[in-house]
């Protein structure tokens, strides 16, 4: 019987986005990059809107882009897009609907 | 941050051109683009690409990195400037500022001379793109820049 390596029994649990959380856009297995492109895709607002979020105040000079459902770029691994009709984040589109 | 360094990674291309493989957009800081690498992961037998640094003027659609990751030093702060890659949708073309031409077997490294680095500034975008390329073989890449 073949044994499972640790990123084979991952790709049975965790979600897409615990999966990004972990590894960011990084894969080794094709079934892990299946995962990633599984995410929502929300929309980033467009021209210059640039947000300082809490959890980045000690680096003063951080700012970000933000989504139109309210998550900075910078802070977390997720597929984005400016393209309204490419959007699968219910969020995103309910903010700009 | 001033002065740090960063690399944003990807090996998603697999599909033939055009293909982005990553892009940066800016934010408030200079980015410095100090260089790339690109090699085929697959390719045995000879072959044409063509890859570019174009400033797209859209984002098209891929997996933004998270700014901490792609961190040199991992006690530097994290950079300023997004990092995406693996695109379902190409971004729209723009003004074009590097353009190498190479065979597919083997791995294309380029570093920009100091003093002679392309920038983005502003809300600039800069994407490294395949134009020329059939093969649908997945292309690993990294590129690296700095902010001051």
């Amino acid at each position: 019987m073949t044994r499972l390596t640790k990123d084979e029994k991952l790709l049975e649990t965790e979600t897409p986005q615990e999966q990004v959380d972990r590894m960011g856009n990084v894969w080794v297995l094709p079934a892990q990059l299946e995962k990633q492109l599984e995410l929502p895709v929300h929309l980033v607002i467009q021209g210059v809107h640039m947000v300082h979020h809490e959890d980045r105040r000690a680096e003063p000079d951080s700012m970000g882009y933000e989504t139109e459902c309210g998550l900075v770029l910078q802070d977390i691994t997720l597929r984005s897009t400016d393209d309204p009709e490419d959007v699968t984040c219910q969020a995103c589109l309910e903010h700009v609907s | 941050m001033a002065g740090a360094a960063f690399a944003a990674i990807d090996s998603t291309a697999g599909a033939a051109a055009p293909k982005t493989q990553i892009a940066l957009l800016a934010a408030t800081v200079r980015a410095r683009v100090r260089g790339f690498r690109v090699g085929n992961t697959a390719a045995t037998s000879a072959g044409g690409n063509r890859f570019v640094l174009n400033r797209v003027t859209t984002a098209g659609t891929a997996t933004t990195i998270t700014a901490a990751d792609t961190k040199l030093d991992l006690n530097s702060p994290s950079p300023v400037t997004v990092a995406t890659s693996t695109f379902t949708a190409e971004p729209t073309t723009g003004i074009g500022v590097e353009d190498v031409g190479f065979d597919r077997v083997g791995t294309y490294i380029l570093w920009y001379p100091p003093g002679a680095e392309p920038f983005l500034v502003t809300t600039g975008r800069l994407a490294l793109q395949k134009t020329v390329g059939t093969e649908t073989d997945v292309l690993a890449a990294t590129v690296v820049w700095s902010e001051d």
